[in-house]
């Protein structure tokens, strides 16, 4: 069924009876082609672009919980392209890319705003280095330009230039912007689910069945499913998955913090960085704000974080925006970030033939959604690595080709 | 959080600086023959556990000890706190 | 020939001293001071070395010792910070060392730390500002915590009505305005 303003009108006058279920609940068949395991916008994505662009006729996603209540539904809504790596450039600007054709694409609002990305600086090399970083993703064709302290304070009057850490300036990335989390999953969800794609949920994979290095299917709370390949894209949890397989890889799981406002009238046009202490703040359309800053810094599954990382991400916002000191916090919660050694994901086949791992996202998977569901999806048709996929593979670490943006070496809890 | 330090008693978790698992304190041979393969999987590849897990903590805002402290990612509870010296010394690292 | 005068780390010619409702806050400048760390293998050796030359017991984890002329904090395990008043111990770090060579290392810390020392209604300030365990320290202690997120060493003389703050000398300013700004809060 097309979603159209057309459709409400005639639904508004037909008591809303005409309204389907935007995917359906089958029973698991037993086996499928391919099956990707995690209904989050990864996994998602990955089953849409399998049955639209790759043409793929039996496919299915499971999920432990309902779709999207991972990390999908976890993130701080941020939609962005400022990397300075070649590779990420290309990736991530292809993503943003992806999300500007998306509601098109799946007929679904996933209310993608891009209202631009403010990094603000408060000294000379920070100023320094963010015209650096401007220079590298414009000479790469992405948009990233300087701002005055005066252009600033027009965008934003109500920051606080004067405080501590005064604002000398900032980078703007008008490409940049946020995207209703919950949409982008429902949306991919629809559109796979229309196309035949079986979406399972409440089917958590309890093991893998493995005969002479290649996968067969997997062991789940739904019985055993049986496929030819077998596609993992559980950010977070890929550990405890992959561990299943028997394999080790270079990530460890963290927890990353992050937390709502009540509901306030616009206040905060776009998405704001601060450049004195690690803290992020945007408004969602519903009005509140929502904030986040640092990971905890120790491995964690909790999915909930502690009162140290709180206090200095509020700190931050008020100090930033010292109106916002009278605002009320409405929820905190933690994500499970799957931090890799170079900050930067796995998009790759494994030791075992039919395996295949999309994961190592640390907190930058939201923004990949599409590009990554696409990469995902080459990858498990064709068995071969997507053109922009090609950098994260799984052996850099082995042969030394890291994608070390950040520059803090192996340390998953700095990248 | 709170790590209990075995000589100076419990301590907040913000005097205190994360490393990674305590793994990192078998450091291989740089000189055996399969070396590469052995720093790879050292520095790289990680059990990464929802449970119970050893870990390395600094006391940068202490005593600038390291500790190895078994705590679970899961609940955050900790078992276990020792110094680093110890652990090492009991595995016949150090000297 | 120069007459300099040195200035204390708030750059003041004479050290600051700031009153609250029954809290004062003296900026302690004029201290020798020089970290003490035995070496393995000859602990017991220098620690006699020592003693004998500063005239008292290095204290244990935790504990603050003073006796004539010189002071000793725990620092670390096997490690202590050593302080005189400076008119006859300005060349102190090299008195130990010559004291205990070979069998410890001495580090000359005078001029990297500032002392502000706070006599009156104290535990308000601390509540404020860091998480150590204030009433578990009793006279005689010293411990090394977060303050305001610096790195700091505290030492009790007398629970709860007077202690010593040691921080880097290039956060005084910082420091300072913590303290002051937590005492204004708590009285």
């Amino acid at each position: 069924m097309r979603y159209s303003g057309l459709r409400v009108i005639r639904e508004a006058l037909n008591g809303q009876k005409g309204w389907k279920p935007a995917w359906r609940n089958p029973e698991p068949k037993p086996n499928y082609d391919i099956i990707v395991i995690g209904g989050g916008g990864h996994g998602l994505a990955t089953a849409h672009y399998l049955a639209t662009k790759y043409g793929e006729k039996s496919i299915a996603v499971v999920e432990k919980g309902w779709i999207g209540s991972g990390n999908a539904g976890r993130n701080t809504t941020i939609v962005r392209g400022d990397y300075t790596l070649p590779p990420n450039t290309r990736f991530y600007d292809h993503s943003v890319g992806l999300w500007e054709k998306m509601e098109r694409e799946l007929n679904f609002n996933v209310m993608h705003s891009q209202r631009g990305l403010l990094f603000v600086h408060h000294n000379d090399s920070e100023r320094d280095d963010h015209y650096r970083k401007t220079n590298i993703m414009r000479m790469q064709g992405t948009d990233g330009e300087i701002l005055g302290p005066e252009q600033v304070r027009k965008m934003y009057p109500s920051m606080n230039f004067d405080g501590r850490f005064p604002i000398t300036g900032a980078y703007l990335h008008r490409r940049g912007g946020t995207a209703r989390h919950d949409a982008v999953v429902w949306g991919y969800a629809r559109s796979a689910d229309r196309r035949g794609v079986d979406i399972l949920q409440n089917c958590e994979v309890m093991g893998f069945r493995i005969e002479q290095g290649k996968v067969l299917g997997i062991e789940t709370t739904r019985g055993f499913i049986g496929a030819r390949k077998v596609g993992v894209s559980v950010a977070g949890n890929t550990s405890r998955v992959m561990d299943m397989a028997g394999i080790r890889t270079p990530i460890e799981s963290h927890v990353l913090q992050a937390f709502v406002s009540e509901g306030l009238k616009p206040i905060i046009p776009g998405q704001v960085n601060y450049g004195a202490g690690h803290f992020y703040i945007s408004q969602s359309d519903k009005g509140g704000l929502v904030m986040g800053g640092d990971l905890d810094q120790y491995n964690s599954c909790a999915q909930r974080g502690n009162l140290p990382v709180f206090e200095s991400v509020i700190e931050a916002a008020v100090t930033l925006f010292p109106m916002l000191s009278r605002a009320r916090l409405l929820r905190a919660w933690g994500g499970l970030q799957d931090m890799s050694m170079d900050g930067h994901a796995v998009i790759d086949e494994t030791p075992i033939k039919g395996l295949y791992l999309n994961g190592g996202w640390c907190y930058g998977g939201f923004k990949a959604t599409p590009a990554a569901g696409e990469c995902f999806a080459h990858l498990l048709s064709t068995e071969q690595p997507h053109e922009l996929a090609k950098p994260y593979r799984l052996d850099r670490f082995r042969t030394g080709y890291l994608l070390d943006e950040k520059g803090q070496g192996p340390n998953p809890n700095r990248q | 959080m709170i790590i209990n330090h075995p000589l100076l008693g419990p301590r907040d978790r913000q005097e205190f600086t994360y490393l990674g698992d305590a793994c990192l304190i078998d450091r291989p041979d740089w000189q055996a023959g399969n070396a590469m393969d052995q720093f790879y999987e050292y520095v790289y590849l990680r059990d990464d556990p929802a449970g119970e897990h050893r870990e390395l903590w600094y006391h940068e805002h202490g005593d600038r000890s390291w500790l190895v402290v078994t705590r679970n990612t899961v609940t955050h509870e900790i078992t276990n706190v020792e110094l680093a010296s110890d652990v090492a010394r009991k595995q016949g690292r150090s000297k | 020939m120069l007459d300099l005068q040195s200035i204390t780390p708030l750059w003041g010619e004479t050290p600051r001293v700031d009153r609250f409702n029954g809290l004062t806050i003296t900026e302690v400048p004029n201290r020798a001071l020089a970290s003490l760390a035995l070496r393995r293998g000859r602990e017991d050796e220098g620690r006699k070395a020592a003693e004998a030359m500063l005239g008292l017991a290095l204290p244990a984890v935790g504990k603050h010792a003073a006796a004539g002329s010189y002071a000793a904090s725990w620092f670390a395990q096997d490690q202590w910070l050593i302080s005189a008043e400076i008119p006859e111990h300005e060349l102190m770090s090299y008195q130990l060392a010559d004291a205990v060579e070979g069998l410890a290392s001495v580090t000359e810390q005078t001029d990297g730390w500032c002392r502000f020392d706070l006599e009156g209604a104290c535990r308000g300030v601390f509540e404020r500002l860091s998480g150590v365990n204030l009433a578990a320290m009793e006279p005689g202690s010293a411990t090394r915590a977060l303050l305001e997120h610096l790195s700091c060493v505290i030492i009790c003389f007398e629970t709860a009505s007077h202690y010593a703050v040691l921080g880097p000398r290039s956060y005084a300013g910082s420091l300072h305005h913590a303290l002051e700004t937590a005492a204004r809060s708590a009285l």
